[in-house]
């Protein structure tokens, strides 16, 4: 800790005044959101949550379907999204950054420009190339095209995590008895950690999070995920639901992020690969 | 034994690396790569490892050509340059991890490790991870995990190049010991000429990606092929002194004829010469005793304790003299304020470069040294 001094401290209590000013309106947002999923009438309650386990019935005799579906879908696509982006980039980003072959130059800069693109900018020629390889209006077909817009900046985001890397080790491995394979799977995965981490997570909360290809791409709620049933229940036009309910799927929405964070929160704040003299 | 015939290793960007290398390392001989940056060494060292294929050439291993084969099917151990330890294991697992590869139990290969990390003295850092141990201690780990094997070759891709001067002589005395106590045919990279000489039996100076001379020390020091290895070899440099071949056993150096007194293999009448002489073999008078003495403009005097240390020019060329009697300091520092003058000679042995081509012709076979 540093030790400040007395008219720094001063200055440190203004800032944290300031702080807190700025904190308030966030805070208070966070306090309605759930004082409405969990209380009514100032009683704490666990009614809101209904739609967890089974149809929840509303007061104007409308019925809402269990979230159960949409929330495997959501996992699904999730979990299919980021293990093979994860896996995906670091064949992909290895190979850029350690092999020489024809065309590596114009891979690397077609990562880059690749980003460049909007991805609302590509959605409807994506759908003709869905309904081509007709998996059109499938989970499957939705994970494709996450992936594929995915995979260029992860990609270029790992190769630089690769090209840190010194090659003295790479070159150990092989010399101390190992293919480049098994090198690769003892040695080299460890030592970009903290960018394997860093995918994982931007890759799960951007699929986890994702509304605008679904709602593109998924129709007539065949296949409903997380985002699109919270959507179909609050359209301005039909208010389904009471505001109550919606929080509640809200916080039923934040949870799985919520635990993915904590898991990974602590190789994130690592950072650093342990380098040491001449090691880094 | 270890043979290189005619490696070549040229980059895709047409850089040629190594031409015409030929090299041969008997077994449980200490050989040094010696060079200045950007001349092979490393290039021939990885060739040698198997990290880099070779353009034309070939490598054997007691007879085996092992070319094409992969660094692990080589048998050897190798120390980089920065030590490049494997940060997510503890040290204990980084000396065993070669033979984790081998498929040795975790038992079996701990307690292997732990006895060479005893002969090295660091069983006491077993349970760290390499960021927690300084620079010389890592090498030391570098240096367990490349014997761990008890491979054939041992190949060091400049050591210490990362180590203060004295852990330097240090780690040097370590290595030295180590590879004659398990009498492995070690090769050496680096660029200081002094841990070059303390620890091979042989060097070889490469300069240009070619071997200039694959000699023992000691005759690379009397001996050198030619100027680039006589001004690369010995601490001050050989001094070399621009002259004349006038007539046949005559040089004219600045002016004053000097007499050869050694044999010379070929007769250079009327060419350019370079004279190399070591500091020490130079002699020097405050009196011209002799007509054959060169004078030397005296230019700075270092006292270094055991001899002073002179530097003067001759002509355009800088001269170096370690002259052992230190009472003649006073008269020298007045040399300098430019009250007084030198006189120098040749000695009795010392080599005779040409020009422009710089090979020595001093018959040594006939010098008889």
């Amino acid at each position: 800790m540093l030790d400040l001094t007395h008219s720094e401290k001063k200055k440190q209590n203004i800032a944290i005044v300031v702080m807190i000013l700025f904190v308030l309106p966030i805070v208070f947002m966070f306090i309605v959101f759930f004082g409405l999923a969990f209380f009514k009438d100032g009683h704490f309650t666990m009614k809101n949550f209904a739609f967890v386990l089974g149809p929840m019935q509303l007061r104007d005799q409308t019925t809402i379907k269990p979230i159960g579906l949409a929330l495997r879908n959501s996992i699904i696509f999730t979990l299919g999204v980021t293990c093979s982006e994860v896996l995906i980039s670091l064949l992909a980003g290895f190979a850029l950054s350690r092999l020489h072959f024809t065309g590596r130059k114009t891979i690397q800069t077609g990562l880059l420009v690749l980003r460049m693109f909007p991805t609302l900018l590509l959605l409807i020629a994506v759908l003709y190339v869905l309904i081509t390889l007709h998996i059109v209006n499938t989970l499957k077909g939705v994970v494709l095209v996450a992936l594929a817009f995915r995979l260029p900046g992860s990609t270029f985001i790992i190769k630089n995590f690769f090209d840190g890397i010194p090659r003295d080790v790479e070159n150990s491995t092989l010399v101390d008895g190992c293919t480049r394979f098994s090198g690769f799977r003892q040695v080299i995965i460890y030592l970009v950690k903290p960018g394997i981490v860093s995918i994982a997570v931007f890759s799960f909360l951007s699929a986890w999070s994702n509304f605008i290809l679904f709602n593109t791409l998924l129709f007539g709620n065949k296949t409903p995920v997380m985002a699109t049933y919270i959507r179909a229940l609050t359209r301005n036009e039909q208010m389904i639901a009471p505001y109550s309910v919606v929080a509640a799927m809200g916080i039923v929405y934040m949870i799985p992020v919520i635990v993915f964070f904590i898991i990974t929160q602590k190789q994130l704040m690592e950072g650093n690969i342990g380098g040491g003299k001449g090691v880094s | 034994m270890i043979e290189i015939k005619n490696l070549k290793k040229a980059y895709a960007t047409n850089v040629v690396a190594l031409e015409k290398f030929n090299l041969t390392i008997q077994d449980g001989e200490f050989v040094a790569l010696l060079g200045p940056s950007g001349c092979g060494k490393s290039t021939t060292l990885n060739c040698i490892a198997g990290l880099l294929d070779p353009t034309e050439g070939e490598i054997l291993f007691d007879g085996k050509d092992v070319t094409k084969d992969a660094p692990k099917d080589r048998n050897i151990g190798m120390v980089f340059q920065s030590y490049a330890l494997y940060p997510h294991l503890s040290v204990l697992d980084n000396i065993a991890f070669p033979l984790k590869q081998k498929g040795i139990g975790k038992e079996e290969r701990h307690e292997k490790a732990r006895i060479v990390a005893k002969k090295l003295q660091i069983e006491h850092l077993l349970g760290r991870k390499p960021a927690q141990l300084s620079g010389g201690q890592q090498q030391r780990v570098a240096m367990c995990r490349a014997i761990v094997k008890e491979p054939h070759i041992l190949l060091l891709d400049e050591p210490m190049s990362n180590l203060d001067a004295r852990l330097k002589i240090e780690i040097r005395e370590v290595i030295k010991s180590i590879q004659q106590e398990l009498k492995v045919t070690a090769i050496i990279v680096t660029h200081d000429q002094e841990e070059a000489m303390a620890l091979a039996d042989k060097i070889a100076i490469l300069d240009g990606g070619r071997i200039q001379q694959y000699d023992t020390p000691d005759m690379l020091y009397e001996q050198p092929a030619n100027l680039f290895v006589a001004n690369f070899m010995g601490n001050p440099p050989m001094n070399f002194l621009k002259g004349k071949m006038v007539s046949k056993g005559m040089f004219e150096i600045d002016g004053v004829e000097v007499p050869c007194s050694v044999p010379l293999c070929e007769d250079a009448t009327g060419k350019e010469v370079k004279i190399g002489v070591r500091s020490h073999m130079t002699g020097m008078s405050f009196v011209r005793d002799d007509a054959h003495r060169i004078p030397m403009k005296v230019r700075i005097v270092e006292n270094l304790g055991k001899e002073l240390l002179v530097y003067g020019d001759v002509g355009l060329s800088e001269v170096r003299i370690s002259y052992p009697d230190k009472s003649k300091y006073p008269l020298l520092r007045e040399c300098v304020a430019g009250k007084g003058e030198v006189w120098i000679s040749l000695g009795k042995k010392y080599n005779v470069f040409t020009l422009p081509e710089g090979m020595n012709i001093v018959d040594f076979t006939k010098a008889g040294a």
